[in-house]
């Protein structure tokens, strides 16, 4: 049976209760945008097909032929923000009954995001090569643009030799997990030095080992397209990884970036394709600007006005085709 | 092996979420995309990790 319904020009990936999908989504209005992940998904009616993704079937009024409110794919764009809300996989087995359910859902949501004609801010297959900090660095190097001394190696003695003895220790995987007790867990950024006993433990998972920088100056930076916005805080003002404290997240001033970080942050999204990033740099106390990594899907609303809002109405610009 | 026993930098390093600190800790990019992509990779691959 046919099916009709009105082409809705734009989709976010993401949950309802995603501060930032939802910010973007709502400068748009309901019939512009509609908003959807995998536990969205599973509450309303919905039928992928070759012609996209229709959502919200409604009461059968004229002559049998389906009406649902929305459809979503060839004509509309789209951003992938997040599949699922945080810990939608807390607890589940990988080779359960639960995880083959959940596993069904991430297929459907991928399937549309793969094959409905949707144009992305960012497609998926981009999105998570360059979540891997490794491509990152390499993606740097390519470009000559500077970035720390890199390796992830077995053990202290596979080290490089030149590497510096003040190093930074951070996971190639994930940055957080949940113990078995439902504690969670974080990791940041460590400083170290290369005679430290914690290396001893290196053999247990891959982690990055780099180069130190000394910074002067973090700047977190965000891409959208060819639009580049930046924000500074003096590194003496906050930790070395300034996640760490949520205050030191709200030290962040809008600035003007030195040229090569704007020209750096601009080249480095474009060779990975990315349409949005948010991104970590630092200058250092020879006024050198050095890349640090990027997320690919970030964060950006912890910075200040005008700047957090400036970045949500330009994804929205783009998501209605008005740039 | 008990979970507490230190064994990589993950036993090491990791720290509690500070929820007094932090309230909102998806500060703490959750990298849900990557986690997405490792189920697929289960799935499709026998093995998390592939991307």
């Amino acid at each position: 049976m046919s099916a009709t319904g009105d082409v809705v020009p734009a989709v976010v990936v993401g949950s309802p209760d995603d501060e930032h999908a939802r910010r973007v989504a709502g400068l748009l209005s309901p019939q512009t945008c509609t908003l959807v992940d995998v536990v969205s998904l599973a509450q309303r009616s919905y039928r992928l097909d070759r012609d996209g993704l229709w959502l919200d079937q409604q009461a059968d009024h004229d002559g049998g032929i389906r009406r649902w409110a929305a459809r979503v794919g060839r004509g509309s764009r789209g951003w992938l923000r997040r599949f699922a809300p945080p810990d939608w996989h807390r607890g589940v087995l990988l080779d359960s009954k639960d995880a083959a359910v959940k596993t069904a859902w991430l297929t459907l949501l991928t399937a549309f995001v793969r094959s409905s004609g949707v144009e992305w801010l960012t497609d998926l297959d981009a999105l998570n090569r360059a979540e891997n900090k490794l491509a990152q660095y390499r993606a740097a190097l390519t470009l000559g643009i500077p970035t720390p001394a890199t390796v992830v190696a077995s053990d202290r003695a596979s080290l490089p030799t030149d590497l510096a003895h003040r190093i930074v220790v951070k996971p190639l995987g994930p940055g957080h997990f949940t113990r078995g007790s439902g504690d969670r867990r974080v990791l940041y950024a460590n400083v170290a030095t290369l005679d430290e006993p914690l290396l001893d433990d290196l053999p247990g998972a891959p982690f990055i080992v780099q180069d130190r920088i000394e910074a002067r100056t973090h700047l977190r930076v965000v891409t959208v397209r060819s639009s580049v916005w930046a924000c500074a805080v003096d590194a003496g003002e906050v930790p070395f990884d300034w996640r760490r404290h949520a205050a030191a997240q709200r030290s962040f001033r809008p600035a003007r970036p030195p040229v090569e970080v704007e020209d750096g942050a601009g080249r480095i999204s474009e060779h990975l394709r990315l349409g949005y990033t948010s991104q970590d740099w630092v200058i250092d106390h020879a006024g050198t600007a050095w890349f640090l990594d990027l997320n690919p899907s970030g964060q950006w609303l912890f910075l200040p006005e005008p700047v957090a809002s400036a970045v949500a109405e330009r994804l929205a610009a783009w998501l209605t085709g008005r740039s | 092996m008990e979970e507490n026993d230190p064994t990589s930098l993950y036993d090491v390093l990791a720290e509690p979420v500070s929820t007094a600190d932090d309230p909102t800790p998806d500060t703490i990019e959750t990298r849900q995309i990557e986690t997405i992509d490792n189920d697929f990779a289960t799935t499709l691959l026998g093995g998390p990790g592939l991307s």
